[in-house]
């Protein structure tokens, strides 16, 4: 195959394989391949890069095209200064070098022009004036002085800086061939200027070689100092991704600011300890430049970076370097290293601290930094996955961490007296450091993680009570923080014990009216509800409200939150009524109802309104709820939640394939957002009825499999939702036709609701009207009866007279009575059913059609067909315009029923056209009752 | 200093036809036109976003050419415009390498040094070496990367200048970036 050919098969399978699902990828590679194993490897490695970005390419074309483009500054004049050329350019702004206009003195001087878009807003610049102050009174040799500063008359900010004229540090280090001594000399001198701006409490958060220039005579200045902090007052709260655009060397960036963390002090050592690095060794510790930014943030908080010693041997240079690199193995490699640790609080205290290392290994003292002696490096705990899990990890180590790093610092004899003192604020700071920590983790991106992160969340929780000596005020900040992280892992039950002990230690500490306490109380309350005891959660939630409206403050938006908590807890009880009176309050509350928690608000309000029976009431908040959330916040969990809810209300309305579809595309959706087991469970589950009720058991078998196993898995042996599930499965038997089987999985659902929620319950009352469904199937009329009856008595109790189950227990009695020979008792119960109906839904609705086919046809059977016509007439032409589209089997039963109807008064030939136009396959009926009739009917064609 | 626009239009005509000669004669016609018009353009930009160079080639094609050349040779200016730029562009990157090359060549006084960010040099030079190879293997594929990375041209745009429908645009993009990534990838130091 020549070249030419060769791309063009390339080509087509790169495309073929693309349209694939990955997993089916490599079969059909090795199949279209076969023993041209080149090929596949040439197509399988541009199928990986496939998926990566060339944003930094396009972003280098730019910055050069810039630099390019740009007029010749000379001559334009910047407030007393004229330019005279460009001498670099960066990120946010191009470097000029300018000269005084006026004629008193020819000071030549460093002018930074920031483009549009990047420097202050109209607002920002008083402050900028402030912090400028602060910055031009930075008067240090090593340090380029910040000078002035202002806005050009087109609205451009511009700075005036001390004019350096020198090179970059590691192209200085290089140039001049400068030894191991030599470049530490110069980076202790370039520490000495941080470690002086430090003292002005003034962070310069953008150390790197370009920012520091060393001028002929050697002497190194830094440049930039704390720019990045005029520019963006609060850069720490920047989103990771953010911070890496503005970044143009990401390289130097500190876990903590791709974090979106406080920066401090600690971000200077490490970003020093970069710097250090890449003149130890002329290279950077982290490779880049090709990866997307999620992948950068996850290589600098995740990856060891190479030690010095070992990157230094392995380059294939001059003899020289080998014998740097046995300098560097050890001391260099720790003082390093220790620089650059993830965790700011283990890294230098301070920048003098870092500096006074490098001093003493020059003149020959003990080093302090000792090697990592806990096996947390590579291996063992660390696995690729999202930034934001890995963070979590981060947080829990630097937990364990901190507690034998405290162990080695009072093994210091001459720290003795500073112990106190620094294992209080030490451990706050931890307690807060991990407070931020744990909030970054989300379900959206625990996924594949929960092996590793649980067995170091284990050992944390047992380490909290044994190693840590703190106050229980930080205990049980550690403990809530530990709860959470179990949650978000899905491990309730590991989660409950500890609230309890959150709570209890709070509720000491800061007794009743704390807001605090309040939620603390939720939070418990949310585990008991998660874990389907019910009951004790409402007590809890209650309590929780009203201490949070006793708290001071203004706690408006907690308050409208914990409501929703009530409601839905009520719900979960069946207490309908009550839940969505709580759910209003919840809304009507909340300063932005337009926003994602006012939505989910809407969405589990309708939810209520679905069971209530109010259809129309709860389709328009469904609707409204998907709508906000598509607008407000993209594919996201809630949004998966808003959908599957609204995927109810339809299956409810009738509408089974609109709601099919819908849930469909939730599923696709809780598999985009990572959804855990148990949530992307309530889809599969409600997918799996939305399918049973359409007659096709056999797709619905699998998934009603599934759900119930998901759900067994997480929560054992009794729960509300495996009740749920077992029945949904044993309806999937009764479909086959396995009656005994099915009976014994109701039965299971039987007691397990009834142990869990008690005597009465939405959840109790399907499973009687399943259980007399199955009757009525098997065949046991009487026993159908019993239940129906049971079903009907429990839906008027929970739902009142007017409700959705109210007309289907009675549509059940009453067919139990007629298949006993009762057809006219069977029809007062029908015209209810009827009735109700109408009252419910919209005219036309499927259900109505259901019963007036269901009435028509006892008529038939009460020998009163004429009586039967005009109802069965007005069924059939419903079916017809119905305006959502409707399945075969929805349209053919009342068509059947009209024809036999017609039948029996003599109209033969249009009984005729409407048999045969309702021939539908029997099985295609969901319910047996009907094929029955059906069967019976047969005969008279 | 307006051009002939006859002139222009000669040359185009004369390039279209395979003229390469033309191409070098029309670089210096059209590259003063942009320089002119790209100042007015990048100041206005907004921050982080890609710089519309076919607001600037169409001013510029506008002025050169003129109103009443029809689409195709406007299409096929906006391919001169971003072969030029990215012939501008890797040129500077070039001469940057030769000022930054230390140790043993001959010291550049530090006057001249412009400290342009090593990356972006390097990348783009490793771009444009890649951009070479891959216009042998697939020229419209490379047509592609050129027009949307060097022209700034969008989608659309680029589908019109090379007379293809924009869904052909992405499809050929996500080969052609696949495999400029793992030789990008490839050649990074």
């Amino acid at each position: 195959m020549d070249s030419a050919d060769r791309w063009q098969r390339i080509d087509e399978l790169f495309y073929a394989a693309l349209d694939l699902e990955p997993q089916a990828r490599p079969a059909f590679l090795q199949q279209a391949c076969g023993v041209d194993i080149e090929l596949l490897r040439e197509v399988e490695s541009l199928l990986d890069s496939s998926a990566q970005t060339l944003e930094y390419a396009r972003e280098a074309v730019l910055q050069l095209a810039h630099q390019n483009l740009e007029p010749q500054p000379a001559g334009r004049q910047v407030g007393a200064y004229e330019l005279l050329r460009i001498i670099g350019e960066g990120g946010m702004g191009t470097v000029y070098l300018a000269a005084r206009a006026d004629e008193l003195y020819r000071q030549e001087v460093a002018i930074k022009l920031m483009r549009p878009g990047f420097g202050p807003s109209q607002g920002m610049l008083l402050r900028f004036s402030a912090e400028r102050q602060i910055l031009a009174n930075l008067n240090h040799f090593n340090i380029a002085r910040l000078l002035d500063g202002g806005m050009t008359a087109d609205g451009l900010p511009y700075l005036v800086m001390e004019y350096v004229n020198g090179i970059a540090i590691d192209d200085y280090c290089r140039q001049n061939n400068l030894s191991v001594d030599h470049r530490l000399q110069i980076f202790r001198t370039v520490c000495a200027a941080v470690e002086y701006a430090h003292k002005s409490l003034v962070v310069h958060r953008d150390i790197k070689p370009a920012n520091i220039l060393v001028t002929t005579e050697g002497v190194p200045k830094l440049l930039d100092f704390g720019i990045a902090k005029l520019l963006n007052p609060q850069a720490g709260s920047l989103a990771p991704t953010r911070t890496l655009e503005r970044a143009m060397t990401p390289e130097y960036a500190s876990p903590e600011q791709l974090r979106g963390d406080q920066i401090t002090t600690a971000t200077d050592v490490y970003a020093l300890g970069v710097l250090l690095y890449e003149l130890l060794t002329g290279r950077r510790p982290f490779q880049l430049r090709t990866k997307s930014p999620l992948e950068v943030a996850q290589i600098i908080c995740e990856q060891d970076p190479e030690p010095p010693s070992r990157v230094v041997t392995a380059s294939p240079e001059r003899g020289a370097q080998h014998a740097a690199a046995r300098r560097l193995r050890g001391d260099l490699d720790n003082i390093v290293l220790m620089a650059m640790r993830k965790e700011a609080s283990r890294r230098y205290t301070s920048v003098a601290a870092l500096s006074a290392d490098v001093q003493a290994y020059l003149t020959g003292y003990s080093v302090h930094a000792g090697a990592d002696s806990w096996s947390y490096r590579g291996g063992k705990f660390v696995r690729r996955h999202r930034v934001a899990v890995s963070v979590a990890i981060v947080a829990v180590l630097a937990l364990i961490g901190f507690s034998a790093g405290m162990g080695l610092l009072a093994r210091r004899a001459t720290e003795q007296r500073r112990i106190a003192d620094e294992q209080r604020l030490a451990a706050q700071r931890e307690a807060d450091f991990l407070t931020g920590i744990f909030h970054a983790s989300t379900p959206e991106t625990a996924k594949g993680s929960e092996i590793t992160a649980r067995e170091l969340l284990d050992q944390s929780a047992k380490r909290i009570d044994t190693e840590l000596a703190i106050t229980p005020e930080v205990q049980a900040t550690l403990l809530f923080n530990l709860a959470d992280a179990y949650e978000q892992l899905g491990l309730n039950d590991q989660a409950q014990p500890l609230l309890e002990r959150a709570y209890s230690l709070r509720k000491k500490q800061f007794g009743d009216g704390s807001f605090v306490v309040a939620t603390t109380a939720d939070a418990l309350a949310h585990a008991y509800r998660m874990g389907g005891h019910y009951a004790k959660a409402e007590v809890l939630f209650r309590q929780a409200l009203q201490t949070a409206q006793k708290a001071p403050g203004d706690n408006t938006p907690a308050i409208a939150k914990m409501l929703s908590d009530l409601a839905f807890c009520l719900y979960s009880e069946s207490q309908d009524a009550e839940a969505a009176s709580q759910f209003r309050k919840s809304l009507v509350l909340n300063p932005k109802p337009d926003n994602g928690d006012g939505a989910i608000t809407r969405s589990l309000l309708a939810q209520v309104l679905d069971r209530k029976g109010d259809l129309s009431g709860a389709w328009q908040l469904g609707n409204e709820a998907v709508e906000i959330l598509e607008r407000v916040e993209g594919p996201t969990f809630h949004l998966a939640i808003a959908r599957h809810i609204l995927a109810g209300v339809l299956r409810d309305m009738g509408n089974l394939l609109k709601a099919e579809r819908l849930e469909r595309q939730t599923l696709v959706l809780w598999r985009k957002v990572g959804g855990s087991h148990v949530d992307v469970a309530y889809s599969i589950d409600n997918l799996g009825v939305i399918l049973l009720a359409e007659g096709g058991w056999k797709q619905a078998q699998p998934l009603l499999w599934e759900a119930l196993s998901i759900r067994q898995k997480q929560f054992g042996a009794e729960h509300p939702l495996v009740g749920t599930s077992l029945l949904n499965w044993g309806r999937v038997l009764q479909a086959k036709g396995d009656y005994k089987g099915a009976e014994g999985y109701f039965r299971q659902a039987l007691d397990m609701q009834r142990e869990t929620i008690g005597p009465q319950s939405w959840r109790l009352e399907n499973v009687l009207e399943n259980f007399a469904l199955l009757q009525l199937d098997r065949g046991d009329y009487p026993g159908a009866e019993r239940y129906a009856r049971q079903a009907l008595e429990m839906s008027r109790r929970l739902g009142g007279e007017v409700h959705p189950d109210v007309a289907t227990s009675l549509v059940d009695v009453a067919l139990a009575r007629e298949l006993q020979g009762d057809a006219a008792g069977a029809e007062p119960l029908l015209r209810t059913a009827l009735a109700v109906r109408k009252k419910l839904f919209s005219p036309g609705h499927p259900a109505i059609v259901a019963a007036q086919t269901r009435l028509g046809e006892a008529l038939i059977e009460e020998g009163k067909p004429q009586l039967a016509e005009p109802i069965l007439r007005e069924a059939v032409n419903s079916a017809h315009h119905e305006p959502f589209p409707l399945l075969a089997w929805q349209v053919a039963a009342p068509e059947h029923a009209l024809g036999v109807c017609l039948a029996k008064q003599g109209y033969a030939a249009e009984a005729e056209t409407l048999l045969k136009n309702s021939r539908v396959p029997l099985n295609s009926y969901p319910e047996a009752a009907v094929r029955w009739w059906m069967l019976r009917h047969l005969q008279n064609l | 200093m307006p051009q002939d626009p006859q002139n222009v239009t000669l040359l185009l005509h004369q390039w279209r036809s395979g003229d390469d000669r033309a191409l070098d004669a029309l670089m210096p016609l059209v590259y003063g036109e942009l320089r002119r018009l790209a100042a007015r353009y990048l100041n206005a930009e907004r921050p982080g976003h890609t710089m519309r160079a076919t607001e600037l080639v169409h001013e510029a094609y506008m002025r050169l050419v003129g109103a009443e050349v029809g689409w195709q040779d406007r299409a096929h200016f906006y391919a001169v415009a971003a072969r030029l730029l990215r012939r501008i562009l890797v040129e500077h990157a070039r001469s940057q390498n030769r000022l930054k090359r230390g140790g043993g060549e001959e010291r550049v006084p530090l006057d001249e040094a412009i400290l342009v960010s090593r990356e972006a040099t390097s990348t783009v030079l490793s771009l444009d070496d890649a951009l070479q190879r891959l216009a042998v293997l697939d020229l419209r594929k490379s047509e592609v990367v050129q027009l949307l990375f060097f022209g700034g041209l969008t989608y659309d745009e680029t589908a019109v200048a090379l007379d293809i429908s924009p869904a052909t645009v992405h499809r050929e993009l996500k080969l052609a970036k696949a495999w400029l990534h793992r030789e990008l990838a490839q050649s990074q130091t």
